[in-house]
């Protein structure tokens, strides 16, 4: 007869199968990554302390809490050009601050990000780098880069180049990350 | 006038590596032609093969100059800049590995010898005695092929190679390592008859 320590003798083989659902799960879930975006190692974000257009002051230290969603950028940049607009769709169509998106200009006048924005996407307020040393800091792999950065400050992921941020792989994935517990 | 390009694949044939033998009949098959047809001016010059798609592209003095005056570089800069010869690269890594792009393991040369490249660190020496201002040279930073680049499944790559005008054309030798930790052999790529876009 079985007491409380007795264990089933199934129990092995389910631990084994579970075991390989939750590998298999690991390896599922990293394809299902949408096109382009890249997993990172999760060091912290590199200092982001910038003035917006506006004149505001900006510190990626005061996001802690939601994931942020960091993208360099240029007028200049064809794809750049193409992908803005994009951006300016899929802030509206997440909720505020999940995640908080952060435009970062590369190296541009204020006169050129107005005249651009202004017609592409007046109502983003993007973060100035006048003479581009944040860039050169955070070493996108080139213009336009997202880099996701997560709660506590960790670079999770990079989005190399342009992309159609309203299709429905990009948004169930920014909407999986701003559902995720801080 | 048309122009054939020979794209050679070669391997490292250390006995150790993986996949070595898939990769060495992946080679042997290989046989890309690239093509360019070279009229009155230079005209792209491109390679694609099964790990990527590599194309040149001559740019006019005229070109770069309009280019970098729209992003208010100064006479001077510009000046520089219109004694250069640009050649935009476009690269896309469309294999299933991770392919290296690094310049250092690339040639150029003629009949009489090398090509001297203007590489990211000697516009770095030159701008800052020309005392460019910080947010122009790095528009000229982003505006360069990066020296070293790990491309990606899938990753692109662009931007531009600099040299000292030279009317002679030119041969391009390209080596690109493959596999994360550059262990699953190597590509050689030449392109023949490379030409500045000179007046």
């Amino acid at each position: 007869m079985c007491n409380a320590t007795c264990l089933d003798p199934r129990l092995p083989r389910l631990l084994l199968m579970l075991a390989l659902m939750l590998a298999g799960g690991t390896a599922w879930a990293a394809s299902m990554l949408p096109y382009g975006v890249i997993t990172l190692d999760g060091q912290p974000a590199p200092p982001l302390q910038l003035q917006d257009i506006d004149g505001r002051a900006y510190d990626l230290q005061q996001s802690r809490g939601h994931w942020v969603f960091v993208h360099f950028w240029a007028s200049w940049c064809g794809p750049c050009r193409q992908e803005m607009p994009t951006v300016a769709k899929l802030a509206k169509q997440i909720k505020a601050g999940a995640p908080e998106i952060v435009l970062i200009n590369t190296a541009e006048s204020e006169d050129t990000v107005f005249s651009f924005l202004g017609i592409v996407a007046p109502e983003l307020t993007p973060l100035l780098d006048s003479d581009g040393q944040v860039t050169e800091r955070w070493q996108p792999r080139g213009l336009p880069s997202t880099f996701l950065v997560d709660p506590q400050g960790k670079l999770r992921y990079l989005v190399l180049g342009g992309r159609d941020w309203t299709t429905p792989d990009y948004l169930r994935f920014i909407q999986t990350l701003a559902a995720t517990p801080p | 006038m048309n122009t054939d390009l020979s794209n050679i694949a070669q391997m490292n044939k250390s006995p150790h590596r993986h996949r070595q033998s898939t990769l060495i009949r992946a080679c042997v098959l290989l046989s890309v032609t690239a093509t360019a047809t070279a009229a009155d001016k230079p005209e792209p010059y491109a390679v694609d093969n099964q790990w990527f798609k590599l194309q040149l592209v001559p740019r006019s003095s005229e070109q770069m100059t309009a280019f970098y005056e729209g992003r208010e570089f100064p006479e001077a800069a510009r000046k520089i800049i219109a004694e250069h010869c640009f050649i935009t690269v476009g690269m896309r890594n469309h294999g299933s590995q991770v392919v290296w792009l690094d310049l250092s393991q690339w040639r150029f040369f003629t009949d009489f010898g090398p090509v001297r490249r203007v590489s990211r660190d000697d516009w770095h020496t030159l701008w800052r005695q020309t005392q460019l201002p910080l947010a122009q040279q790095a528009t000229f930073g982003w505006t360069l092929l990066p020296e070293q680049r790990n491309l990606l499944p899938s990753e692109p790559v662009g931007g531009n190679l600099t040299f000292i005008a030279t009317e002679q054309p030119f041969t391009l030798e390209a080596d690109f390592a493959l596999g994360a930790k550059k262990d699953a052999g190597h590509i050689k790529v030449r392109i023949d008859n490379v030409q500045c876009n000179l007046p």
